[in-house]
């Protein structure tokens, strides 16, 4: 399966129309460091119901090295973000439960990356891509193939 | 030749241990982080307080920068009750504050 992903862009959170960009005050600044987000990103796409796990065979595979080594941390696994002074860029691999609507699972996803992250950062999240890698059939133990499919 | 203040407690120190524990004592900051290879420290006269950087600012006074680990709590809002806390102890300790710098380093997953 050709790997398809959906942009969407999140305009709408309440946070965003306030203009919570700037982390500045006249007394100092405040700084967020990307894994911080990363792993709220990570924690609240697992929150969803009918995601399986996040990342990719491959990505988990080098994630397993990592971790071993000490230099990884499973919650960051298959999510990548990108911050800027105010906005956060979210894009993760899923593997989602067989049965769940895809499209709603990533549209839930996506929401609820975006909630946490403007809720805990106070970052705008810009924007969630999300691949969905696999499907995880109940009974599976062993790591689904690399497939993707459309969010 | 002994060195005039040898061994007296550096200022700079003091300040940061207080705003290490000022910040440790707020609800949602788990830990103090000291950046990659331990750097981000005051050292001074044998001693150092990790995860806080006490340098003396321009205008007088102390810029004071700290990296939090955190609980997922409103980050924000915890790093200005840190600011805040930070500048009053400070305050009420003879410091002149210029600036408080906080960086959140991590957050801890609780939920894993």
């Amino acid at each position: 399966m050709a790997e398809t992903t959906t942009r969407a862009s999140t305009q709408n959170s309440e946070s965003a129309a306030a203009g919570p960009g700037r982390l500045e005050t006249d007394r100092g600044t405040t700084s967020i460091a990307e894994v911080v987000v990363t792993k709220v990103a990570g924690i609240a796409a697992r929150e969803v119901t009918g995601v399986h796990r996040l990342g990719s065979t491959v990505s988990r595979a080098i994630g397993a090295v990592t971790q071993r080594l000490q230099v990884g941390d499973a919650s960051t696994q298959g999510v990548n973000v990108e911050v800027t002074e105010s906005d956060a860029r979210v894009s993760m691999s899923v593997i989602i439960d067989y049965g769940e609507s895809i499209p709603n699972v990533a549209q839930a996803i996506r929401d609820n990356v975006v909630r946490r992250i403007e809720a805990t950062t106070g970052l705008h999240c810009a924007a969630v891509d999300i691949a969905v890698t696999d499907l995880y059939f109940p009974g599976d133990d062993d790591e689904p193939d690399t497939a993707t499919t459309a969010a | 030749m002994e060195q005039p203040g040898r061994g007296a407690p550096s200022p700079r120190l003091a300040l940061a241990a207080l705003a290490r524990d000022t910040a440790l004592a707020i609800d949602g900051v788990v830990a103090l982080d000291a950046g990659i290879g331990g750097l981000f420290v005051t050292a001074g006269g044998g001693e150092s307080v990790a995860g806080v950087r006490c340098l003396a600012a321009p205008e007088g006074g102390y810029d004071v920068a700290l990296r939090l680990v955190c609980r997922l709590v409103a980050l924000r809002v915890l790093a200005d009750t840190v600011r805040q806390a930070v500048i009053a102890a400070a305050t009420v300790a003879g410091f002149q504050l210029s600036t408080v710098t906080i960086t959140i380093a991590d957050v801890v997953d609780e939920t894993a």
